[in-house]
């Protein structure tokens, strides 16, 4: 239980942009990526906004280095992008030279339903050839793709937890390090925006139609987003002379068998993770320099995760944003996104601002962070990922 | 890992029943379907109709490895499915088609996220404790069980809930029979939920000892069978007294090099689907308490010592093993 886990590398694609200096000045700029959709053939272009990749499918086949007449979702893609990007940073152009094995953990929640939902209507009329697109469904697919293409062997796995699903994937890497199964670990996740999960949202009335506002007395929802984020996680040995982006020191998932789409009111599983993280972590509420929230902007989310932070936090109550309102929620991904985001603030010093609040809650009468934080020593940051289900996670990021 | 892990309670729904008894199931062509249990004993039949079958049969099992343990709550529940409540995702995908993106009721999309066996697990016995789901292909249960294992091996807790299901629907009949996984020359296409209880604490009613498990992925393929199983076991694999293999026909070329031993094709009896080691654990804990299925010539008189190995094309293969407690 004693062998640290380092970050040696990150790789990150969203609306912000696909590297982390896109990310960073799109923060300091308070520049959201959430807009008008153009790429999804939805019947909601003109209505609902989302933080969509300017990128077509082919765009990423391309980037990827892969030929455009291969069959692959475009969460796959945005994995493989990330993931590549990840390897990369940490001085890894594939894995084929490493002699012992590592292991590979994606997290999605939809999949390859972006390519399966294009074709479903023609298969089902009889368009027996559009079967073949139906290859990339499961979630297990991108996974595939990344270990095919990285040249991975050891253990690889994907997890499907909703929203907290990428949270859970590093949690999952960080203890196989710990524990010593291997001694390194690509983790990371992808969604990439569907159809379905936009009408699954939209039935579900928690989408706003304006610019999404977390932790804002009049918020009306969440704007979704797409995207994928990998850390490489390494061993004390395996790092070596590297340098590391930080640490991952604390890590809880709960369960707030509350209902299935709602979160309890008080955030018991919310305040379960966070404290537990915190014991992981061996550190006080008040270590915490900077709480990356979840903050959907939906009205129970919000509600529920405040109400949690300020029981655990108390009158140390550290500054605390969600960056949802820059990238839209990424579901699957976000706890990626978001763990490379709280890295980014340990090695800058700087926070981003929660985007688009204006009015303090009724009930909970805190303010996330809307002034820049800067030169503000940074070395602890919580990060947290609620998802549908009851499923809670937090992780804690070290200097 | 240092600690030892029992098996303290199994709950399965297959083809052949809750494996009360171990008689084969019965003559299908293509595809075996599990014995759906009376659900009205398990929960409220109003709850039932809104559920999918891979989400009854999960609880079901679920409920059916607590009792089995003695237990009302665990530390934490972990499940895993390959393809997850796909009904509903294909329900939710038909309506959104028909209704152009209009009026739609979420009840399917909510129900469609993988992690819905798991959450309402949770909430059905008001566990707040550690909660995670595994969707990847054949390798979905082993990693609920070597997730448990860490969680015991870390001392976050003491017994979890484990398991995998997985529901085959006409649609991933078809697709899965266009990619060549099932097929006339193969065992029929199957189904089923096999739950169980892990355990840091040997008790009276302990049904095993776990003793590995290991997910090993070759991007450029998998050597020999035999040789990958040496690696994991130096000392050879004489100690196993039966051999359950993931074959999908009674020839399966895979298995070759393990001709001259003690094996038996699990899927014979569950049908084949991806998470079918979640069935077969539950055969393997049998067969340690001296039942056996209807071949009983094929097995030996005593065994204390069963591995399993499941693979799927030339790049995965999964191990898990227990013994008599």
């Amino acid at each position: 239980m004693s062998k640290s886990v380092h970050v040696s590398g990150i790789g990150i694609i969203s609306s912000l942009g696909s590297t982390k200096e896109e990310h960073q000045s799109a923060f300091i700029a308070e520049k959201s990526g959430v807009g008008q959709i153009s790429i999804l053939p939805t019947a909601y272009k003109d209505s609902l906004l989302a933080g969509e990749i300017k990128k077509s499918t082919d765009d990423l086949k391309e980037l990827c280095g892969l030929s455009l007449d291969s069959i692959h979702s475009r969460t796959s893609l945005l994995a493989l992008f990330a993931a590549q990007k990840a390897a990369k940073n940490a001085g890894f152009d594939s894995f084929e030279t490493l002699s012992d094995p590592m292991a590979l953990l994606c997290a999605t929640s939809v999949g390859g339903m972006d390519l399966s939902e294009l074709h479903f209507e023609a298969y089902k009329n009889g368009d027996e050839a559009k079967i073949d697109f139906f290859r990339t469904h499961d979630c297990g697919d991108c996974t595939e793709t990344i270990a095919k293409y990285l040249k991975i062997s050891g253990m690889i796995g994907t997890i499907s937890t909703a929203c907290s699903s990428s949270a859970n994937a590093i949690m999952m890497g960080a203890r196989l390090i710990k524990n010593g199964l291997v001694n390194r670990a690509l983790v990371g996740g992808s969604d990439a925006l569907s159809i379905f999960t936009l009408n699954g949202f939209n039935a579900l009335k928690i989408l706003d139609h304006e610019l999404c506002r977390p932790f804002d007395e009049t918020r009306a929802g969440l704007n979704l987003g797409e995207g994928a984020a990998f850390l490489m996680l390494e061993s004390e040995e395996s790092l070596g002379s590297k340098k590391s982006l930080g640490k991952v020191v604390g890590y809880a998932n709960t369960e707030d068998a509350f209902h299935q789409t709602a979160s309890s009111p008080e955030g018991k599983g919310a305040g379960l993770a966070m404290e537990t993280a915190l014991k992981i972590a061996g550190l006080k509420p008040a270590d915490i320099d900077y709480i990356n929230a979840h903050g959907t902007a939906t009205r129970i989310n919000d509600e529920s995760e405040g109400m949690a932070i300020k029981r655990i936090f108390g009158s140390t109550l550290p500054p605390f944003s969600s960056t949802k309102a820059f990238t839209g929620h990424t579901l699957g991904a976000a706890g990626a996104l978001e763990a490379v985001f709280s890295l980014l603030s340990i090695e800058s010093n700087q926070a981003p601002i929660n985007l688009n609040f204006k009015q303090q809650m009724e009930d909970l009468k805190v303010s996330p962070l809307t002034e820049k934080l800067q030169n503000a020593p940074i070395n602890h940051v919580l990060s947290n990922s609620f998802g549908f289900g009851g499923n809670c996670s937090s992780l804690i990021f070290s200097a | 890992m240092n600690k030892e892990i029992y098996i303290n309670g199994m709950g399965i729904v297959s083809p052949i029943g809750d494996l009360s008894n171990l008689n084969p199931p019965i003559e299908a062509e293509d595809r075996y379907n599990v014995v759906e249990p009376n659900y009205a004993d398990y929960f409220p039949a109003r709850a039932a109709r809104r559920m999918c079958k891979v989400l009854k049969i999960s609880q079901v099992a679920a409920n059916l490895a607590l009792r089995n343990a003695n237990l009302e709550q665990t530390d934490g529940v972990i499940v895993g499915t390959a393809i997850g409540n796909i009904k509903d995702s294909e329900k939710f995908l038909s309506d959104l088609i028909k209704y152009k993106e209009q009026l739609l009721a979420p009840t399917s999309f909510i129900q469609s996220t993988h992690n819905t066996i798991a959450g309402q697990i949770g909430m059905s016995m008001n566990c707040y404790g550690y909660n995670s789901t595994y969707s990847h292909k054949i390798f979905s249960f082993e990693w609920t069980v070597l997730d448990a294992m860490l969680q015991i091996q870390d001392g976050l807790g003491e017994n979890y809930l484990v398991g995998a299901a997985d529901e085959t629907t006409d649609l991933v009949f078809e697709v899965l029979s266009h990619f060549k996984q099932h097929g006339k020359e193969k065992f029929p296409a199957g189904e089923g939920a096999g739950f169980y209880v892990l355990s840091a604490n040997k008790v009276e009613q302990s049904l095993a000892k776990l003793e590995l498990c290991k997910i090993h992925h070759k991007y450029d393929g998998l050597t020999d069978l035999r040789e990958e199983l040496n690696k994991v076991f130096p000392k050879g694999l004489a100690d196993f007294d039966c051999i359950l293999t993931g074959a999908s026909a009674e020839q399966d070329e895979f298995y070759k090099p393990l001709a001259e031993l003690p094996t038996f094709p699990f899927k014979s009896l569950s049908g084949n689907y991806q998470t079918a080691s979640s069935f077969a654990l539950g055969l393997a804990v049998k067969l340690l308490n001296g039942e056996r299925p209807l071949e009983n010539d094929r097995f030996k008189p005593q065994i204390d010592k069963v591995l399993i190995c499941n693979h799927f094309g030339q790049n995965n293969l999964a191990i898990l093993s227990l013994s008599n407690v």
